[in-house]
């Protein structure tokens, strides 16, 4: 078997018929007007025959006559499917809707015929079925084309806009994280740098005073500097992203071709062939002989088609010289068939009026098939696109937050514990003497201005392995609550020297445990890692603790698992608390100087 | 000097770790310095300590009150000192609820003081100290209860009095009698404007600015 081009998503017929009925273009006044200006193509046919062959133009005048006659009924009753579909559109209502306007212009134009004696027999039971057959197919397929020209093409339109809005955010996001990155940096050093120049004139030329200005110094660090700034960077998030809506350009969306492969679909043809041709052949030739031309008619389109599809598996068009290719095709099938039913002697050339209707609506059928698996198609390429780039946006913003998080929460930690509380100990130790600085209080100041000075350094590598840091936990918690670990092997392969990742692991699932055991009394606590896609760690934790709490959910823990996770869920059920996070293992930040 | 013990310094900050290492150095300690919980309880579990100075807040994961509690379960008589940058250890609510009666807390700016530590030291190793949970003596809340302080707390998280009432099961009446309490007993101004006063003060005590 060859092997085929890749699968179009969501392209069974039974999915397309129902789309297209429950479709408010159904109901659409452009859509009973085509089916008024298509249908008499069929319908003539049918009325030519049905009344032996005998008046064309009484066929032609019937064939329009029913054709305004549906589109009358369909219009004056549409409402009753709105009425009935209420919010939730149903296929059910409307294949009953269209049944019934279709048998009721069966009988109508049946009482009319047999009211003015245009024919020798009113026909009203193959009207009837003839009408309540056809009008839903008919219908249906036009449908099918309206929402392929109208509906998919408003969608593609929607979802390029918004693959258009996400890659401007995307851009925007980046330059504020990594501007914000920057800017940590360089307040640090900014509002250090100073007072340290300050701080080292005076140690490097003594006086009696030296000693109460440096206090002075160090005590107006604290509180001008130091305090001020930690608060300040503890506080301050990059969160002002740019508004979804923001004004950018949107560039029009680049198509491929499309695979023949995908747009010949013989059974779809097949079956709409069957379902219109039978209720009037069936009718003309008996049974039997009716049947079995409609089944041929069916099969030699279908064999036809497929062929073509076998031969052009491999190859892609564009749309319009594809709807046509379809459109062509199917009048090769059409072809075929008179030509089977010549060698197999069937009458068919009796009905030359049949012929016609064969070769005006199959290639409309065919070409209006084409058309909406192109757009289907492109409607599915376009949705894959737009996830595509919604992990990868996911991926990038959630790689800056936690890079500036991590590099912030070691700013802020590092000002408001070591250096404010050494400051504070060094104002102290020196206020406890008097006199010019001795040499033991001069070492230590210059140790004071070195990991001031540290502050505005690079960030040291974390090089720990999150899972030995995590096994300690388990052991430290132990006797208190079980906690079990399971990491799969590519789990421990992304993590290997991937150090923000690492970290947003072992934060992650050392707060999410501690949070278990503190607030919620757990005693057994599963901890599960696996990786749901090349670059994501699905991280479970599962524990028997206590619900949380709105206040839990909201508190500041959570900043945590907002900074450093894509997504993260805390839901209790039956007894049950599970975490479920997602985190990316890319390091997308190696381009950007902490700096 | 404190002959032949042996001290374990809890402190996420290796500068702060390795200054507070030196001091009870100074002091006659044998001092193992950790830098987390899960690395202290390590080094306890190999080696018998007499004292545990832990500082509060150690990051993400298990804190200093979790180690402790680890340590004691299985060395009900180590002596213990709390380290954190509040200046009044009440105002972080649950956390001080769950610090052992017989531990000495210090405020991280008092190391400077020569015998801060000392002092808190020597109270957490002194089996007469138990119950005592001394306060900080520079905690500008030091003039009111326990009680008082978690009122405090509510007015700052912007509380009325009715929801205080509720959460408290008391009578409204019962919380402005003591709201005006506190307000006397911090000196503060008892006009139209106080609740505010109340809320700055209650924020500037647990940032650690002078009041």
């Amino acid at each position: 078997m060859a092997k085929t081009p890749e699968a179009t998503p969501h392209l069974s017929l039974t999915s397309v018929v129902h789309e297209a009925l429950v479709s408010r273009h159904i109901l659409s006044t452009r859509t009973i007007l085509l089916y008024a200006a298509v249908s008499p193509i069929l319908i003539v046919t049918a009325e030519f025959i049905r009344n032996g062959q005998s008046n064309l133009w009484g066929a032609i005048a019937f064939s329009i006559f029913s054709a305004v006659i549906s589109a009358t009924l369909a219009l004056a009753t549409r409402w009753l499917v709105r009425l009935a579909w209420g919010t939730r559109p149903s296929a059910r209502v409307t294949m009953l809707w269209l049944v019934l306007v279709g048998a009721a212009r069966g009988a109508i134009v049946g009482v009319v015929v047999a009211q003015i004696g245009a024919a020798p027999e009113p026909h009203f039971v193959e009207r009837i079925v003839g009408g309540a057959t056809s009008l839903p197919l008919i219908m249906g397929v036009i449908a099918v084309v309206v929402g392929g020209v109208l509906d998919h093409r408003k969608r593609v339109a929607e979802l390029s806009q918004t693959i258009a809005r996400l890659t401007a955010r995307r851009t925007q996001t980046l330059q504020i994280l990594a501007a914000f990155r920057r800017d940590l940096a360089e307040r640090t050093s900014t509002a250090i740098t100073p007072a340290l120049g300050r701080i080292t004139r005076l140690l490097s030329s003594q006086t009696e005073l030296t000693r109460g200005t440096v206090i002075g110094e160090l005590s107006n660090l604290i509180d001008t500097v130091v305090r001020p700034l930690s608060h300040d960077l503890a506080a301050n998030r990059p969160d002002e992203l740019p508004p979804a809506s923001a004004s950018t350009p949107i560039p029009r969306p680049q198509w491929g071709r499309t695979s023949a492969y995908d747009a010949i679909q013989p059974l779809w043809s097949g079956v709409i062939v069957v379902g219109v041709a039978a209720s009037g052949v069936v009718e003309f030739f008996g049974a039997f002989q009716g049947f079995t031309m409609a089944m041929l008619y069916a099969g030699v389109l279908v064999a036809v088609l497929a062929t073509f599809r076998f031969i052009f598996r491999a190859s892609q068009f564009r749309p319009a010289f594809l709807i046509v290719m379809a459109g062509l095709v199917h009048e090769l099938g059409v072809a075929a068939y008179l030509v089977t039913l010549w060698v197999l002697d069937f009458p068919i050339f009796d009905y030359p009026i049949s012929i016609f209707g064969m070769l005006v609506a199959t290639p409309i059928v065919g070409a209006a098939i084409a058309a909406h698996v192109i757009f289907a198609r492109r409607r599915a390429t376009i949705e894959q696109e737009l996830r595509k780039l919604n992990l990868e946006l996911g991926h990038i913003v959630s790689g800056y937050r936690r890079s500036a998080w991590l590099e912030q929460r070691r700013r802020a930690h590092h000002l408001h514990s070591t250096v404010q509380s050494r400051l504070h100990a060094e104002a102290r130790f020196l206020s406890s003497r008097t006199g010019i600085l001795n040499e033991r209080e001069l070492e230590r100041l210059h140790e004071t201005i070195e990991s001031l000075s540290d502050s505005a350094s690079v960030s040291p590598a974390y090089g720990i392995d999150p899972l030995v840091e995590l096994a300690k936990l388990r052991d430290f918690w132990a006797g208190i609550c079980e906690i079990t670990l399971s990491v799969s092997d590519d789990v421990r392969e992304s993590l290997e020297g991937n150090d923000a990742p690492s970290q947003a692991v072992q934060l992650v699932s050392t707060e999410a445990i501690t949070n278990a055991i503190r607030h919620g009394s757990a005693t057994q606590i599963m901890v599960d890692m696996r990786l749901s896609s090349p670059e994501v760690i699905a991280l479970t934790i599962t524990n028997n603790g206590g619900t949380v709490s709105a206040d839990e959910r909201s508190g500041l823990g959570m900043t945590t698992y907002d900074e450093l996770t894509m997504q993260w869920d805390l839901m209790t059920m039956s007894d049950v608390t599970t975490f479920a996070a997602d985190i990316s293992t890319r390091n997308t930040v190696v381009d950007i100087p902490f700096n | 000097m404190t002959p032949n013990r042996t001290a374990l310094v809890v402190e996420d900050e290796p500068l702060l770790c390795s200054l507070i290492g030196r001091l009870l150095g100074d002091s006659g300690f044998t001092v193992v310095e950790a830098g987390s919980a899960i690395d202290a309880f390590g080094y306890f579990t190999q080696t018998e300590f007499d004292l545990i100075v832990a500082d509060i807040d150690l990051g993400a994961g298990p804190n200093g009150i979790d180690v402790v509690q680890r340590i004691r379960a299985q060395s009900p008589g180590i002596g213990v000192v709390f380290l954190t940058n509040l200046r009044d250890p009440r105002v972080s609510g649950k956390t001080w609820s769950a610090i052992p009666r017989d531990a000495a807390y210090i405020v991280k700016s008092e190391l400077g003081s020569p015998n801060a530590l000392n002092a808190a030291v020597a109270s957490a190793l002194n089996p007469k100290s138990k119950g005592s949970r001394p306060l900080p003596e520079s905690s500008p809340l030091r003039n009111l209860s326990d009680t008082q302080v978690s009122v405090l707390a509510l007015v700052a998280g912007g509380k009325t009095n009715d929801e205080i009432a509720a959460l408290r099961s008391t009578t409204v009446r019962a919380v402005e009698k003591m709201l005006q309490r506190i307000t006397a007993a911090l000196g503060l101004d008892s006009g139209s404007s106080s609740r505010v006063a109340l809320a700055r003060f209650y924020w500037d005590a647990l940032h650690g600015k002078d009041a």
